[in-house]
């Protein structure tokens, strides 16, 4: 825990030019490497060995690959003390990004957690969690297919401790 | 751990292609579970980049099939079930603990995760004194013995009862020595409740809550235990905290970082024996008392001898408060109390006001504080990690604190709140901060050209506004003005030594923003602009939440002001509607009701009509709209 001052440090130098990201299926994303470091997976990569031409991110498909990319790029601009954007632009631009299928939003919590991006992984459980809210068990089991294996005895316990919840 | 659903989808293609040895090669090479991403990293450093292409083909054939296709659909319904442990706790650490509660009951795997969860915030629905007894008890049930963060959301008008005093809090938090954050909302606590959590929260290093009926109690069984050492951020929201002889100041809490309280008076004596070098921001919101009489009160002086049974005295208290509030005072006097000076977007016009025993509008005060220019020399000397110093309310520091400081010395604050009165002395103060992003001051519009100029880089600004301050601000930090406040009212003194409050203009800073506007300015505020100030001169319109809007002015004012308050604005009254600036209209995101002042002609009616329900489907919370005195369409 003592390294992430000297890691901040270090790589400024090695942050120039283009590096190729190649998903798992094969897609090839040719991005600045100041944008893919926005993924501490990559920044590290990028820091162990600085001549590689492309990065194999096995784990992650393409479209999300895209949609990473494309999350790191906005908050790389708009994080410049320069760029004129707002925190307000900023909240306004993150919702209708993680406006998406299911599918993607969680391909895309997995891509998020496998390139370690903080921010988008914050951003998209907040999402998650959003279309939890509010909701009674039955319906969270039927939005996301979620089998229930309590027995009928723990049911009933936790019914009887949450009714007051619903009165 | 579970495995990462995305993963096995490709194991199982590759085993489906045949690919048998290659998904237990990639299997064996990046592990199943699914590994940290460290350990991915290094195993993904290995792997042989001639594969990549095998791998990529039979996945380019695969997803050409229909069927597997089908397969992706339904893994990805049930993906939620198969998030990773770590990550289904960031989700569940969005959500607060009646929707803790919701999800304990849908499967087994979530019904462990929730009795393990580090986060619970009580939200502020949950008000009902029974419902309290509910949440601890279910808590109790979890056995939640991974606490850390332990928050009640809620503020002081909702919550007006002392409910934390109960045996299950005790068992709480004694089950859960790593509470790191207790935060009781601006809730009452009693100095019994204190002194159970110095006891059962060793660890812990954020305190936060409303009111205290005896701090001094309180405080000294904290700097007994051994949280003191722990302790870093201290929030009194409500307290009167003139009781407290400073002892946070004199080293009680060695690591405390952040300090927030409300105070009349403060021991000089003990602020110059504190240890402060680590302090990073304090603020010290100074209560303004209100006198019926609008006669000022002599400096009220608390008698510090604490009662040990608080005797709650319900006091009427003049901010909206849904119910009066039983306030435990240390002092069986009925003393006028603290009342916390509304920052506009507080002030709902709309509460109940509780009942007054005096039918005239109370006046609002400062109250005498003892809080001296020395004080503000000590914070400033003595913290050399400050950034933040915001002392508020209405007082009586000069801004001679910045003779006897040595400019070179202070500390880099980047927010400062100056109480008035203040004159030209302070100017040496603000030109030593070149970092400051934050300012709110009050002060006269020579003194206001005068510091504007040292300032060109402040990004927030609240002035208790004088009607002509504002605008040298906004000449000389134009390009980085983000936040603009302006407190309509003043209280100044009127003959005859009584307090008054005035309205204040703001047409002139209106123009201004009309005509040149800051290109970063977001929203600016005002509580309350008078409507006979929004009409003295045109074009004019007041920008305000509960707004109304008023103008006679060509489209590209509407523009103007659809741009500006278009995400707040419920309330908008215009002369006339041109056929098309109706489309302008439809960027008004909050209208609830828009009143045009000229009738329509009775040839154009049916299309106005039609405009306004075509408005109508554009911007859903509209309700009324009012056309003249012919013309009234509602939707309920």
């Amino acid at each position: 825990m003592a390294t992430p001052a000297a890691a901040a440090a270090a790589p400024a130098p090695q942050l120039e030019g283009d590096i190729k990201l190649v998903s798992e299926d094969a897609h090839e994303f040719v991005t600045p490497k100041n944008v893919a470091a926005q993924c501490k997976m990559i920044k590290t990569m990028l820091e162990v060995s600085e001549e590689q031409e492309f990065i194999n991110l096995p784990n992650v498909k393409g479209k999300e690959l895209e949609k990473v990319i494309e999350y790191c790029r906005y908050h790389v601009q708009a994080d410049k003390p320069d760029s004129g954007v707002s925190d307000n632009d900023k909240k306004t631009w993150d919702e209708n990004f993680v406006k998406v299928d299911k599918e993607t939003l969680f391909n895309l919590i997995m891509a998020a957690n496998y390139l370690d991006v903080k921010s988008l992984l914050d951003l998209t459980c907040a999402t998650v969690a959003n279309m939890l809210k509010n909701k009674t068990p039955e319906e969270i089991r039927r939005e996301f297919n979620i089998k229930n294996d309590l027995t009928p005895e723990e049911e009933e316990e936790i019914k009887r401790e949450s009714a007051w919840l619903y009165q | 751990m579970t495995t990462s659903s995305p993963y096995r989808l490709i194991l199982a293609q590759l085993k489906d292609d045949g690919h048998v040895d290659i998904a237990d090669k990639l299997a064996m090479k990046l592990g199943i579970p699914l590994p940290s991403p460290s350990r991915l990293l290094t195993d993904i450093l290995d792997v042989d980049p001639t594969n990549k292409s095998q791998f990529s083909d039979s996945f380019k054939r695969r997803r050409k099939g229909a069927s597997s296709l089908g397969a992706r659909d339904e893994m990805a319904s049930d993906m939620l079930a198969h998030l990773p442990d770590e990550i289904l706790e960031i989700v569940f650490q969005h959500l607060n603990f009646i929707d803790h509660i919701r999800i304990w009951g849908v499967c087994r795997h979530w019904h462990g995760m929730i009795t393990s969860t580090a986060y619970v915030s009580v939200p502020q629905t949950v008000s009902i004194r029974s419902h309290f007894t509910h949440c601890f008890r279910t808590m109790l049930q979890l056995r939640m013995t991974h606490l850390k963060y332990l928050t009640f959301e809620h503020d002081l008008t909702h919550v007006s009862w002392t409910f934390v005093d109960t045996p299950v809090l005790h068992s709480i938090l004694s089950a859960n020595p790593g509470l790191e954050t207790l935060e009781f909302g601006s809730i009452i606590v009693f100095a019994p409740t204190l002194q159970l959590v110095a006891r059962s929260c060793p660890n812990l290093r954020r305190l936060a809550f409303g009111f205290c009926s005896d701090l001094s109690d309180a405080f000294e069984s904290m700097r007994k235990a051994t949280m003191n050492k722990s302790l870093e951020i201290l929030r009194i929201a409500g307290d009167d905290a003139s009781d407290l002889p400073g002892q946070c100041f004199a080293g009680t809490f060695p690591a405390l970082r952040e300090f927030e309280c409300r105070f009349t008076r403060l021991d000089t004596s003990t602020v110059q024996e504190g240890r402060l070098g680590r302090m990073e921001r304090v603020r010290i919101s100074r209560p303004v008392l209100a006198n019926h009489e609008a006669v000022p009160v002599p400096v009220p002086v608390p008698v510090p001898v604490p009662v040990p049974v608080p005797v709650p005295v319900p006091v009427p208290v003049p901010v909206p408060v849904p119910v009066p509030v039983p306030v435990p005072v240390p002092v069986p006097v009925p003393v006028p109390v603290p009342v916390p000076v509304h920052i506009p977007s507080t002030s709902h016009p709309h509460h109940p006001r509780p009942p007054s025993p005096s039918p005239s509008l109370p006046h609002l005060i400062p109250v005498p504080a003892d809080l001296t220019d020395a004080h503000m020399q000590l914070l400033l000397r003595q913290c050399p990690r400050l950034r933040h110093l915001l002392i508020s309310g209405h007082g009586s520091i000069s801004a001679a604190v910045a003779e006897g400081l040595d400019p070179a010395k202070l500390p880099p604050l980047a927010s400062l709140d100056i109480p008035p009165p203040i004159d030209e002395r302070v100017e040496p103060l603000l030109v030593a901060l070149p970092q400051l992003r934050h300012l709110s001051l009050s002060c006269s519009e020579g003194l206001a050209i005068l510091l504007a100029r040292h300032l060109p880089r402040l990004q927030s600004l609240v002035l208790w506004a004088s009607e002509r301050t504002a605008l040298p601000f906004l000449d000389a930090c134009r390009a980085s003005l983000e936040v603009l406040v302006i407190h309509s009212r003043i209280i100044a003194d009127a003959p005859g030594g009584s307090t008054v409050t005035r309205p204040c203009q703001v047409d002139d800073v209106l123009a201004d923003i009309a005509t040149r506007p800051p290109p970063r300015l977001r929203l600016p505020r005002w509580a309350k602009v008078p409507r006979h100030a929004v009409r003295a001169s045109r074009p004019s319109f007041a920008l305000e939440e509960f707004g109304l809007v008023n103008c006679d002015v060509p489209a590209e004012t509407l523009e103007l002001i659809v741009r500006c308050c278009g995400t707040t604005l419920r309330n908008l009254e215009l002369d006339a509607v041109a056929d098309k600036e109706w489309v302008l209209l439809s960027g008004m995101r909050c209208l609830e009701r828009l009143s045009i002042r000229q009738d329509c002609p009775e040839s154009s009616r049916e299309a106005v009509r039609c405009a306004c329900r075509l408005l109508r489907h554009v911007v859903p919370t509209l309700r009324r709209v009012r056309i003249g005195c012919k013309m009234d369409l509602g939707w309920y």
